[in-house]
């Protein structure tokens, strides 16, 4: 079965096309949740529900554009409104506040520096701390900008805003993630060091 | 960090927290067959929907017991006294307050040819919005209501009913507060500006009044507000400003919905279509309402007629002109019934962010009937005829009948044929089956900071670009902007000086060079983004310093620069008589001395201090 077959089963009311595009974009759809509504649990819930709903909403999808953009714009305005509703509520993963049980499989995989590691591993800490500070709208645009890769064009096309509503919000949106970063560098003690150069401020012997 | 990374730390986030494990299927297989479902799935069938409403009775009582409570409070005397004294929009200070001290001005040496950096931010143009990038500022924002609607998350309410001679202009603001603004009659006559923004405490302070203001308590729907006429009015250069209740500005606060408003309207009260005095203010806020699409006057969006459909209308050629200046761009064709002619209109470049609509720079009328319009019927109508200054000259003009065009400048009005107000000079070529008239702004009229006007060069290599007769080479000189000072000094024929000193931030902008017999004339334009200082040497020209002293003793001060006896002036006229502001104020500074037979004068906008503008001078060199 291919994309175009899931698709035409599922607008005929066969549950063997959703199973498809579950398993095919299941994974995207819960990461590019995850980093607006910031919740694991929130994230797999808005994209289930996204999928429980598709099989009513694959009549809105026309078939001569592609599918994973459209869809993953349903999934990014689901997981806004989820985060505006409760934006109140949201919870960080125990396990991203203490830095206790951050996944080591990463680092171990990698063949970096353990002063990179640690780096690197500051520096999400960073961002995560810089998104979780951002409204749900900023963090929408910043996932459909950079985790997505959309440019303006298609975001305007996506979220059916004028331009300069969607350039003022990425504007924000960058701003406030710079501001937040900067302010949270100093704490974390990131710098950006190149391990490639020598350190030019000592006398080598 | 570059996009590639971000991309790749927000791709780790979402791995680490939900990594690629596990069946999701599964999942959303037994949500499928869950009695708590949404969805009912039929094979082959159709699909039904099942919603639930979740009470919100808490909620919706809770909003209920307080909005009781609030109309209890204002509907019994002791509530209402109460509510008086909290809903405190202005409060009364001294009818004489002190304004802030302009901030002191630095003087910088500068070496010609090399640029200092421009000072940013320049706060009096963003007016201290945070949108200003992406809406402007007042009086003419660009952001239409929707965009205004998606950068602020408190409701935004219009006026609903506008009149016949209203119409929304646009809006700008910050996260905290929103302008909408509204023009009445003739551009710029009566302003109305709507701020709305949550009621913070920071929102709350209450804004000063004279102590002799009067300030009347009113009602707005089922929220108090509070009314006054009347404004701090001084004159720029001014220490103090004094409450003065004649002038036209009408304030009304009230506080709604948890949003504070304020209204304010600058202008004549008796309008065409509609009284704006209290009673009508009042009304006017009570109207308003979020369901109203605000849409701004001016769009990059708006529908413009093609020149092919236009054409068609006119029953002749439109000529478009082969040559513009740089940056100038096409804005719209329209068809003038009336007077048998075609408008072409340019502008300078839109502001990208904001789509904004400049007003129109460049206007072409052309007709193939009407001759060029009688420049008496270009001037501006409220002028007496003694009041009417019109500069006239004959350019040469390639392709036009006796190869020549009628130049004017002075009070003309753009306005009364296809332009704008702002367009005061024009030239008339007629060419074999057309006629045209060119309208722009002249050299710079009123100090403008952006590159807006067009030169007399400009003007005849635009109508050459329709006659399609060449006569100005591709790099030829414009004395009336040259770009270097060496340029400057190579045209005129007699030593130039420039500034060493001058205050921060403020850079060589162009220069113009101009001949009348033998008197010649050099200006060099400094600009710093905000205003201009100008300095202007001329030789040949007449002593006239003690003739001036003499005449307007309370105009000009003696002072001396480079060991000459010179004068200083800072001020303007107004009914009143000369306004004399030695700090910097409104009007314009000038310090005028002779050296070696030169003229000499230094000035520009009345910024500085009379200390700065004889630093300035003295600098010279």
């Amino acid at each position: 079965m291919d994309e175009e077959q899931a698709i035409n089963l599922l607008k005929q009311g066969y549950i063997n096309g959703l199973e498809f595009l579950v398993n095919r974009y299941y994974f995207k759809a819960v990461h590019t949740a995850y980093l607006i509504v910031l919740d694991k649990f929130q994230a797999e819930d808005v994209v289930q529900t996204v999928f429980l709903e598709l099989p009513k909403k694959i009549k809105l999808f026309k078939s001569d554009s592609a599918f994973k953009p459209w869809f993953l714009r349903v999934v990014v305005n689901a997981a806004k409104n989820n985060a505006v509703k409760h934006a109140r509520m949201v919870s960080l993963p125990v396990d991203f506040e203490n830095g206790d049980d951050f996944p080591e499989a990463l680092f171990q995989k990698s063949e970096m520096l353990p002063e990179d590691q640690i780096e690197t591993r500051e520096m999400r800490q960073t961002v995560l701390k810089a998104l979780e500070q951002l409204n749900p709208q900023q963090r929408a645009v910043i996932v459909m900008r950079y985790y997505l890769q959309m440019n303006e064009n298609e975001m305007v096309g996506e979220l059916d805003r004028p331009k300069s509503s969607i350039k003022w919000w990425l504007h924000t949106a960058k701003e406030s993630l710079k501001v937040k970063l900067n302010e949270l560098k100093p704490e974390s003690g990131i710098t950006q060091t190149n391990h490639d150069e020598p350190d030019k401020g000592v006398n080598r012997e | 960090m570059n996009k590639q990374m971000l991309y790749q730390i927000l791709d780790d986030l979402a791995t680490e927290a939900i990594p690629v494990a596990g069946n999701p299927w599964e999942t959303i297989r037994k949500r499928l067959n869950t009695n708590n479902k949404l969805l009912v799935f039929r094979k082959g069938g159709e699909h039904k929907v099942r919603f639930t409403k979740k009470p919100h009775w808490a909620a919706e009582t809770g909003i209920l017991i307080l909005f009781l409570v609030f109309v209890m409070m204002v509907s019994f005397p002791q509530g209402r006294a109460w509510a008086q004294e909290l809903l405190q929009f202005f409060v009364r200070g001294p009818d004489q307050i002190l304004l802030p001290t302009p901030l002191p001005v630095n003087l910088v040496n500068i070496t010609p040819g090399t640029v200092q950096p421009t000072l940013t931010p320049i706060t009096s143009q963003e007016q201290g919005f945070a949108f200003y990038d992406f809406c402007g500022g007042l009086p003419e924002p660009s952001c239409s209501g929707e965009e205004i609607r998606d950068m602020v998350d408190f409701p935004i309410k219009g006026i609903a009913d506008l009149s016949a001679d209203m119409q929304f202009i646009g809006a700008t603001g910050g996260p905290e507060a929103v302008t909408l603004v509204y023009q009445y009659g003739e551009p710029n006559s009566v302003t109305l500006l709507l701020q709305e923004g949550p009621a913070t405490d920071a929102a709350r302070q209450a804004v000063q009044v004279g102590s002799s203001a009067v300030v009347e308590q009113v009602q707005i729907n089922n929220a108090l507000g509070e009314y006054v006429k009347g404004t701090y009015f001084s004159y720029g250069g001014d220490a103090t400003a004094s409450w003065t209740e004649d002038f036209d500005l009408q304030s009304l606060r009230w506080e709604e919905d948890g949003m504070l408003c304020t209204l304010t309207m600058m202008g004549q009260a008796d309008l065409q279509s509609v009284k704006l005095d209290k009673t009508g203010l009042i009304d006017l806020a009570a109207s308003l309402t979020e369901e109203v699409k605000l849409s701004p006057k001016k769009t990059i969006n708006e529908e413009t007629e093609s020149v092919a459909e236009v054409e068609k209308k006119a029953g002749f050629q439109i000529k478009e002109p082969e040559w513009l200046p740089q940056g100038l761009q096409f804005k719209k064709v329209t068809y003038l019934a009336d007077q048998k002619a075609i408008c072409l209109e340019y502008t300078f470049p839109v502001d990208q962010l904001t789509d904004a609509m400049p007003d129109t720079s460049v206007s072409i009328l052309e007709s193939a009937e009407m001759s060029p319009p009688d420049l008496k019927d270009l001037v501006f109508t409220n002028l007496q005829p003694e009041q009417v200054l019109l500069k006239q000259s004959t350019l040469k003009v390639g392709g036009a009948i006796e190869g020549t065009g009628l130049h004017a400048f002075g009070s003309i009005d753009g306005s009364r044929v296809c332009g704008s107000r702002m367009q005061n000079q024009v030239l008339e070529v007629q060419m074999e089956g057309l006629n045209i008239t060119i309208l722009a702004k002249e050299n710079n009229p009123f100090g403008s900071t952006s590159r807006d006007w067009l030169t007399k060069q400009e003007m005849v290599r635009l109508a050459e670009g329709i006659t399609g007769i060449q006569t100005i080479k591709e790099n030829q000189i414009d004395p009336e902007f040259l770009t270097s000072l060496t340029v400057l000094q190579q045209v005129a024929q007699f030593p130039l000086k420039s500034a060493t000193k001058l205050p921060e931030g403020m850079n060589f902008y162009y220069a113009q060079f101009e001949q009348n017999g033998e008197q010649q004339e050099a200006q060099i334009h400094y600009n710093n983004g905000n205003h201009e200082t100008i300095i202007r040497q001329i030789k040949d020209s007449r002593d006239t310093l003690q003739e001036l002293i003499r005449q307007n003793p309370e105009i000009y001060h003696s002072v001396t620069v480079h060991g000459q006896p010179a004068i200083l002036s800072q001020g303007y006229w107004d009914q009143d008589g000369w306004r004399d502001f030695p700090n910097g104020g409104d009007g314009s500074a000038s310090v005028i001395w002779f050296e070696d037979g030169i003229e000499y004068i230094v000035g520009g906008f009345n910024a500085y201090s009379d200390e700065i503008w004889l630093e300035i001078a003295e600098s010279l060199k």
